[in-house]
């Protein structure tokens, strides 16, 4: 099966993509829902209290806006619920890269001809994939982003050593232009590590150096057709996710709507207050369901794109590498 | 089915015509959405507001009654700059050259398109009604909504007729080109009947409009009935546009402020809508019966390839 994978053109990435969403939806929803239920439910939960908070803290509920600071014990309970809310993206974040594991295990097999169902697909997952798999993440984040923290540092001791705005300021703007397009170089080659962690159970640094030889001297490429796949598969989950991301925020947009009826174009503080409440539990089902939307869709493209880098390597097994031209024995016009 | 005699990129054996067809309402989508942005932007801030001051409504009045004709002017330019255009690219590139074969741009019998307004008309109440109803329930000021329907707002006849160039006639060629023309034929040839319903609620998606949703996806799965029986888009364009006239109509008012059609402007009644279902109901079991020969006998020859 696996001599049939060739190098894909760009026609060929997109059938390929469209035809394995068809044909592992439904193995993927369910695996989707499965790992990401719990986590949007917290995640809900949590957006609820934090947006509570700042809504406690914007308008009071006697309905004048705030002069004074507030309190201790208010600032106390405020960032235990922002903390909690960013412990609830976390647990998110983590069941995403879970699902994604399992979805791109299952597309992986189906790319070799390979059918497999949900329960092995999540076996596997919980086997040793998932330690790789988180592995992988945390190197990716200690290196760009333990670099980009170090390079901070120097320059913020730099700026207090020479005291001068004027020079940090131009630091930092040269920090940007040359670290931004370092950060998207390093992202886009280590790109496919998770998906070689789910397909070939690479260990993380092997993932990570998997990844940077497979994207080798084709970096413009995958970054063009990846950058393309994105702008598609977003749109296309906005369309979708747009009447969801509405209906749940449906008690926000009717809090907002009631105050400016009632007061005839000046909104009442009380109900805008109660509105913003009611933003909460909105702002994580639309989180959570944009989620789910592209766990359909972004791991599938990400394993074709892998296959078809490896069938550019020769890296899939039963290839070999083109031997090379013998130049003494090849006659002139095939050289050329 | 999908041997039709075309000879374009995608009409190849291995070659998904799902794919193309969803593949082409995402790119064209894109490039519409992107351009309107951009074209409208522009327009708007060339034509520049002046504030009179006053409270936050009516600078929200002042600043859509300042931008209501370069938005217009933008969203005509790119309906057929950015959707069209596109979309008979990809046809012509992807499928055939003969665009107005692929899209259906075929001549019906006069009744079959007038059977289509009927039934559209016939409709309009029960979309009206559901837009109405979540309206209601979500407590939306009427200042608020007649602050919003400025734009199709129309106060003498000349800005009459410019609403009918800019909602009427625009949508019902750039639209259903796209999305009858292109995106259900293309299902079509694989799906059938199917089409019909994915094309219409798609329709209705695309619009980004929550609110109307519903009623969009209702008028999108009407006309694509009419365009999937008739095997026409012409009964479909015509459809469009009356759907579209009629709200432009209900809109159109005197320099005093009251409406031109005084009764198309009201609210709908509950019992003006369960007529309206019956209604339209039954014109669309009398369209199924007046297009069955049509239908059969155009299948049999999209086939022969005669």
């Amino acid at each position: 099966m696996n001599s049939q994978i060739l190098p894909m053109t760009l026609g060929e990435i997109f059938e390929k993509t469209f035809t394995l969403i068809g044909k592992t939806f439904l193995r993927n929803i369910v695996a989707a829902v499965i790992f990401l239920v719990i986590p949007i439910i917290l995640l809900i939960i949590a957006a609820n209290s934090f947006y509570s908070s700042i809504a406690d803290m914007v308008l009071p509920s006697n309905g004048s806006l705030i002069h004074e600071q507030p309190g201790s014990p208010f600032m106390l309970q405020f960032f235990g619920e922002m903390a909690l809310f960013f412990v609830a993206i976390l647990i998110l974040a983590l069941g995403t890269l879970l699902a994604e594991i399992t979805i791109s295990y299952t597309v992986g097999k189906e790319m070799l001809g390979e059918e497999v169902g949900l329960n092995e697909a999540m076996k596997e997952t919980f086997y040793m994939k998932w330690l790789y798999g988180i592995g992988q993440a945390a190197l990716k984040l200690l290196i760009i982003g333990g670099g980009t923290a170090v390079v901070g540092f120097f320059l913020s001791t730099f700026a207090v050593v020479i005291d001068s705005g004027v020079v940090f300021g131009i630091l930092v703007a040269l920090f940007l232009i040359a670290g931004v397009p370092v950060i998207i170089y390093l992202a886009y080659r280590w790109y496919f590590s998770l998906t070689a962690v789910a397909v070939e159970s690479l260990s993380p640094l092997d993932a990570l150096r998997q990844s940077w030889f497979l994207v080798k001297e084709n970096w413009w490429r995958t970054f063009g057709i990846l950058l393309l796949l994105t702008i598609l598969s977003q749109f296309a989950i906005s369309i979708v996710s747009l009447p969801i991301t509405f209906g749940s925020m449906w008690s926000f947009y009717r809090g907002i709507f009631t105050a400016i009826g009632n007061s005839g174009g000046e909104p009442d503080p009380q109900i805008i207050h109660q509105a913003m409440k009611s933003l909460g539990p909105g702002v994580g089902i639309a989180i959570g369901i944009s989620s789910l939307f592209s766990l359909l869709v972004t791991p599938v493209f990400t394993v074709v794109m892998y296959f078809d880098l490896r069938a550019r390597k020769h890296d899939l097994p039963g290839m070999q590498a083109p031997p090379p031209i013998d130049i003494q024995n090849t006659p002139p016009e095939i050289i050329q | 089915m999908i041997s039709e005699g075309y000879d374009g990129s995608w009409e190849r054996p291995n070659k998904s015509l799902t794919t193309a067809a969803i593949l082409g309402l995402i790119i064209v989508g894109i490039i519409y959405y992107y351009g309107l942005n951009i074209v409208a932007a522009i327009a708007v801030f060339s034509r520049g507001m002046n504030y009179k001051g006053g409270s936050f409504l009516e600078e929200m009045k002042d600043t859509i009654m300042a931008t209501k004709n370069p938005i217009r002017l933008s969203v005509m330019i790119c309906e057929f700059v950015f959707m069209l255009g596109p979309t008979i690219w990809l046809i012509k590139h992807w499928h055939t050259k003969k665009i107005f074969s692929y899209i259906r741009l075929t001549r019906v019998p006069v009744g079959e398109i007038l059977l289509a307004v009927i039934t559209t008309i016939l409709f309009i109440p029960v979309s009206s009604f559901i837009g109405e109803f979540i309206l209601k329930q979500l407590n939306f000021p009427d200042f608020l909504a007649q602050i919003d329907a400025q734009i199709f707002t129309s106060y003498t006849t000349g800005e009459f007729v410019w609403l009918i160039v800019v909602v009427c006639v625009t949508p019902a060629i750039c639209e259903e080109t796209l999305f009858r023309g292109y995106f259900q034929r293309t299902l079509e040839r694989t799906m059938g009947m199917k089409s019909v319903f994915i094309a219409g609620i798609i329709f209705g998606l695309y619009h980004m409009q929550p609110i109307n949703l519903i009623s969009l996806s209702l008028l999108g799965i009407l006309i694509g009935f009419f365009y999937y029986r008739s095997k026409s888009i012409l009964p479909g364009m015509a459809a469009h546009f009356t759907n579209n006239l009629l709200a432009v109509l209900s809109l159109y008012k005197m320099p005093d402020g009251h409406p031109v059609v005084a009764f198309l402007s009201g609210e709908t009644p509950f019992l003006g809508f369960i007529a309206s279902i019956l209604l339209s109901g039954v014109f669309v079991i009398v369209y199924r019966q007046a297009t069955k020969k049509n239908s059969v006998v155009k299948e049999l020859a999209a086939e022969t390839g005669q």
